[in-house]
């Protein structure tokens, strides 16, 4: 076994080995260097200003290589305002960086990449590529046109916003709704969000799940934002945000308002109108269009009624006046029908009457005769009666000899009316004879 | 009933009375039948510019609350 005991002329102190590993890292890096690597973590100190990023190299995901970085105060500020300039973001995590840095390597510190400068347009070119990748991808999975090709609602009159409450953006929003001169109403339910920068997706995303389980009760989405600047637009282009925007069950309307090129999430949505107030008049378009409509079909329909009522008077009057017209000849003739009837009877009782006199006559003059008859019947029986009664007459009698014996001037018919010496009249046919009894018999 | 008919409904059945009111299929018998439900559907489209059923509130309200317990 041999010792494992150094010799003590062989021990260093750890600033001996520091220092020589500094001068390896110097020899080997004399002059600075361009690296591509994802930013990680930017880990930046704000009071003393300076950074220290976390830079990494993944593939597929896995970390390949990771090294510290550190960027001083007054780099940084100058960095950071150049990057925000050209890519309208400011440094952040999860972008992919070409920097130019010198390897580092400090005896208390350790190693670290020393970042002098970083170059914008990379970034830029790898954030094209990303957007340039989510399109594809949302093509691909044959979501990018899913909400564009939904149909508005006719009144768009719910609407979910989802905004700063504070927002520039959000009032000119609720004032152009709020103060329209039509009248029109619209019920907004705001919920808020960030709007830019990294938390933007998650905390769109967090209100566009509580708005899809209230979808009944919307008729479509506003993302409206204003007054923020341009920068930290970048959360537009992902891919996650973007499809969940364009499989979105309500019409999604943008008014991200910015004056870059248009993002993802404006590309998917239903309508994107740039700025929250076009978001807002073309809301307003709608129920202006709705209400034309409206009037239209009242106007439409006012007309066919008036027309149709007015054809069905003429033709009603038309009726009217054919009615009329038959009525009258129908009169006209029953007149004349009527007229004929009575002249007709009229004649018929002339010519009845006139038999009826004629006939009154000759019953008249039948009577007469026959009265006449009657009247002389009547005598001839008078005459006989007068006859039969001549025969009874007194006078007659007499003549022919018979007498009438009187006793106090009454007729006497009985001998014991009268004594002997009684003085009795006897009527004879001529005179009378007065004699006196002298007697009786019985 | 009315309550119910939503604005898409309303227009929908208003669209097919101006049809058949441009294609004359209306007589005078019912004329006056759907020119006062036009009147009505009118109405109510109009009505629907210009109110909202004020729910949306309510609904955050409840999910809100909801989401709570």
């Amino acid at each position: 076994m041999t010792s494992i005991n150094p010799s003590p002329d062989r021990v260093l102190n750890l600033s001996d080995l520091t220092a020589g590993i500094a001068r390896v890292f110097s020899e080997n890096f004399p002059t600075a260097v361009w690296v591509k690597a994802e930013l990680a973590k930017l880990n930046h100190y704000p009071e003393s200003g300076h950074c220290y990023p976390a830079l990494v190299e993944k593939d597929k995901g896995v970390v390949k290589a990771e090294i510290r970085g550190t960027i001083w105060a007054n780099d940084f500020l100058r960095i950071n305002r150049q990057f925000l300039q050209i890519t309208r973001e400011p440094l952040k995590e999860g972008i992919h960086i070409l920097f130019r840095a010198m390897v580092k390597y400090h005896p208390v510190y350790g190693l670290s990449l020393q970042i002098s400068d970083i170059d914008p347009s990379f970034t830029l070119g790898e954030m094209a590529r990303e957007k340039l990748e989510t399109i594809n991808r949302l093509k691909k999975d044959g979501l990018f046109d899913l909400n564009r090709g939904l149909p508005m609602p006719m009144l768009p009159q719910r609407v979910a916003v989802i905004s700063v409450k504070t927002s520039k953006g959000f009032s000119d929003f609720m004032n152009v709704l709020g103060n329209n001169t039509w009248g029109y109403a619209f019920s907004c339910a705001l919920f808020p969000a960030l709007l830019q920068g990294d938390k933007a997706v998650g905390s769109i995303l967090g209100q566009l799940k509580r708005i899809k389980a209230l979808k009944d009760h919307f008729d479509v989405v506003a993302i409206i934002r204003g007054g923020g600047g341009d920068v930290g637009l970048n959360c537009y282009d992902q891919y996650e945000l973007a499809s969940e925007v364009a499989q979105f069950p309500l019409p999604v309307l943008t008014g991200i308002g910015h004056s870059t090129n248009e993002t993802v999430v404006e590309m998917v949505a239903g309508q994107n109108k740039i700025t929250p107030t076009d978001v807002a008049y073309f809301l307003l378009q709608h129920f202006h269009n709705f209400s034309v409509l409206v009037e239209e079909y009242r106007d439409k329909i006012l007309d066919y009624s008036q027309q149709l009522l007015e054809f069905e008077q003429r033709r009603f009057a038309d009726l009217i006046q054919q009615h009329l017209a038959g009525t009258r000849q129908f009169l006209q003739t029953e007149k004349l029908r009527l007229e004929g009837l009575s002249r007709n009877l009229l004649d018929l009782t002339k010519d009845s009457l006139h038999g009826e006199r004629v006939r009154m006559g000759e019953l008249r003059s039948g009577l007469k005769h026959y009265v006449k008859q009657w009247i002389s019947g009547r005598f001839s029986d008078i005459a006989l009666l007068e006859r039969q009664l001549g025969a009874l007459d007194p006078v007659n009698v007499l003549k022919r000899g018979y007498s009438i014996t009187y006793f106090n001037g009454k007729p006497l018919r009985d001998q014991k009316k009268v004594k002997k010496g009684d003085e009795i009249t006897t009527r004879l046919h001529t005179g009378s004879l007065q004699s006196e009894i002298k007697s009786k018999t019985e | 009933m009315e309550k119910k008919l939503s604005y898409t409904d309303a227009i929908k059945e208003l669209e097919q009375i101006v049809g058949e009111v441009e294609q004359g299929e209306i007589s005078v018998d019912i004329l006056s039948e759907k020119v006062k439900r036009a009147t009505e559907l009118i109405r109510i489209c109009k009505s629907k510019l210009t109110t909202t059923e004020k729910d949306v509130n309510e609904i955050l309200k409840e999910e809100s609350e909801g989401s709570r317990q």
